[in-house]
């Protein structure tokens, strides 16, 4: 993949993207189709773990690979994917997890729900709902009473804000000045249940604003609109203003396992119907197409997906 | 002033938290107020440390410890009373899985719950939850009780501040009474297993905050010419207890005197090491039994066992 970028990704003269803009497309698009293809190797059964997908979180990810910096710490949740990989910038890496084959370079085999790769600077993985957070502010705390710099970014959902430990969280945070991010990805979906089949709604901005949290939100599908948020995020938790971001963004795929995840399963994910997921600007792949136009996409997508010959990893 | 068990302990706790760098210690009511009941009374910390008051998140607090550590840092987390630990323990227990899997303890820092157990009685339903061994089952993680100085400052010394996570114990019906001073003769298996009295007649080991109990049933039997090895077993994962199967193997007789209220003792272990060695012991319990009826309003909630009893046991065979 690090052939991609050394590269010259061709520009396309009727758009104003930069080349820096070129490399989130690529590593957004290349983060599409390895989800792609572990999609399809779990139609194929090729795992013993279950996998949490994350069609849909790709501009996340790579805008959080781009806002960290080395002595900042990320802590995530079960559906870790676009993280990991964003930060590994390797599929064969995570593979190695998800298959459960040891080698001397990777001894150390996470799975999926808990994988925290090294050498990414994701610090913990946890699979228990809301149980990352207060692991995050002990992090920033370690950190403000060593007088180290950095901060901590703790990812989060719709769900597990629900947990007494989301308030916990805030109330530390805020009490203390700890240097961190809590970012919750709100798709809109626990399991299966919408917001409006299991709760009430929760207007996060006023909830940071009863605690003295920086609030900030961005719709979780544009990049540059979330790279936006979490840098000012960062920038905050920095000075010591802990600070919460809400991304709207939608998950494509299903839980856990392959997409489609039954017969009759009304999703439908299939790498041969390319790598957008829904022609809507829900998808963030939706974007990239509107920012190159469909001939460089195209020219783009079939790099990509060169590279990494699916053949490798679907026979 | 007169030293007492909890004003003893806190000199051996500052012995620690006064030289050993950069540690939080935390916790509700820490630096006000009655300073947790006296748990933090005269605390003190070295310049590179710092004490914390916090409010009431004690899931968070585990978790907010469990991190630091991860970031290998020193956390010690003051607790009023066991039964807060309850919301900690999906911290403990999930958090604490998730690092030992795949880090090394010695690639850690340090995190530290030392709380106090509410055993002294009239204190309504929630000190029926006064059983530290429970906590150990459910986590597997070193849960060591407080009995005597000397068990006291080796426990402090050596693990107060250090690599990895365990739950030290007060006993809040002893704060009071003076430190046991009863020498510690051997230990075993780290801080597992303390041993202070030797004899060939028969084997006493005592759990959670029975120690004392373990002496008088110990002194009783040695006015009867009846002489006993006596213990006090705390946990610690994948400790040994071949000196408690081979003292059994020499007596014959086991005495296990533990006064927490639970189901699943950890005295039970001990028995099941018997048999599984072999060993052809007679048994005698002095527990507080979880499945027996038992009342969990205000009461006195004293320990008490049947000496005539015990005696005739002691003098059977």
């Amino acid at each position: 993949m690090d052939k991609l970028k050394d590269n010259k990704i061709p520009q396309n003269q009727g758009n104003n993207l930069t080349s820096d803009a070129n490399i989130d497309a690529v590593d957004m698009l290349r983060l599409r189709y390895w989800q792609h293809l572990i999609n399809e190797m779990l139609k194929r059964k090729q795992f013993k773990i279950p996998i949490h997908l994350a069609f849909g979180h790709e501009a996340v990810a790579v805008a959080l690979d781009r806002c960290v910096e080395p002595d900042d710490a990320i802590c995530l949740t079960h559906r870790n994917i676009a993280y990991n990989l964003a930060r590994l910038r390797s599929l064969d890496s995570i593979l190695g997890h998800y298959r459960l084959i040891s080698t001397p370079v990777q001894p150390g085999l996470m799975g999926s729900m808990n994988l925290a790769a090294e050498h990414t600077s994701i610090a913990y993985t946890s699979s228990v709902l809301g149980n990352n957070l207060p692991v995050a502010m002990g992090i920033a705390m370690n950190r403000k009473l060593a007088g180290r710099s950095g901060v901590v970014f703790v990812l989060t959902g719709d769900g597990a804000m629900e947990e007494g430990a989301f308030w916990e969280t805030c109330l530390f945070a805020r009490s203390h000045h700890l240097g961190l991010v809590i970012i919750v990805e709100n798709n809109n979906y626990s399991m299966s249940s919408t917001i409006d089949q299991r709760r009430s709604g929760i207007d996060l901005a006023q909830v940071c604003s009863g605690v003295g949290l920086r609030y900030h939100h961005a719709k979780g599908a544009i990049f540059a609109d979330t790279k936006r948020a979490i840098s000012a995020a960062r920038v905050d938790a920095a000075s010591g203003n802990p600070a919460c971001i809400e991304l709207e963004l939608t998950t494509f795929n299903q839980h856990a396992g392959p997409t489609p995840g039954w017969p009759g399963d009304s999703l439908h994910i299939a790498l041969d119907d390319g790598l957008l997921v829904k022609d809507s600007p829900e998808d963030p792949i939706y974007h990239i197409r509107q920012a190159l136009g469909a001939a460089m996409f195209e020219r783009l997508v079939n790099q990509i997906m060169k590279a990494d010959c699916s053949d490798k990893y679907l026979h | 002033m007169t030293s007492t068990y909890i004003s003893q302990i806190i000199e051996q706790v500052n012995a620690v938290t006064e030289h050993c760098g950069p540690v939080l210690l935390f916790g509700e009511n820490i630096d006000t107020g009655s300073r947790i009941a006296g748990l933090a009374r005269g605390l003190k910390v070295n310049p590179a440390g710092k004490i914390l008051n916090v409010g009431n998140c004690e899931l968070t607090h585990c978790g907010v410890g469990l991190g630091m550590m991860l970031d290998r840092g020193n956390a010690v987390l003051f607790m009023k009373q066991l039964d807060f630990l309850l919301f900690g323990l999906d911290q403990l227990v999930n958090t604490f899985n998730c690092i030992r899997a795949y880090i090394s303890s010695s690639d850690l820092g340090s995190f530290t719950i030392f709380l106090i157990i509410c055993d002294q009685g009239y204190q309504g339903p929630q000190s029926s939850l006064n059983s530290a061994g429970d906590f150990a089952s459910l986590t597997n993680i070193e849960v060591y009780c407080l009995n005597s100085a000397e068990d006291a400052s080796c426990v402090i010394r050596e693990k107060f501040v250090s690599p990895g996570v365990r739950i030290i114990c007060t006993s809040q019906r002893l704060f009071g009474a003076p430190l046991l001073e009863l020498p510690v003769a051997a230990r075993f298996s780290g801080n597992a297993i303390f041993k202070y009295l030797s004899g060939n007649d028969i084997t006493i080991v005592c759990f959670n905050f029975a120690l004392r109990q373990g002496i008088e049933i110990s002194n009783q039997l040695r006015s009867s010419g009846i002489r006993a090895d006596l213990f006090h077993a705390n946990f610690v994962p994948n400790m040994d207890m071949s000196t408690l199967v081979e003292s059994c193997k020499r007596t014959g007789k086991l005495v296990i005197v533990d006064d927490s209220k639970t189901v699943t003792k950890f005295g039970d272990v001990l028995v099941t090491e018997l048999t599984q060695h072999g060993v052809r012991t007679l048994v005698r319990l002095i527990t507080r039994r979880g499945c027996i009826d038992t009342d969990y309003g205000v009461t006195s909630d004293q320990f008490q066992y049947d000496r005539e009893e015990l005696l005739a046991f002691a003098h059977s065979g």
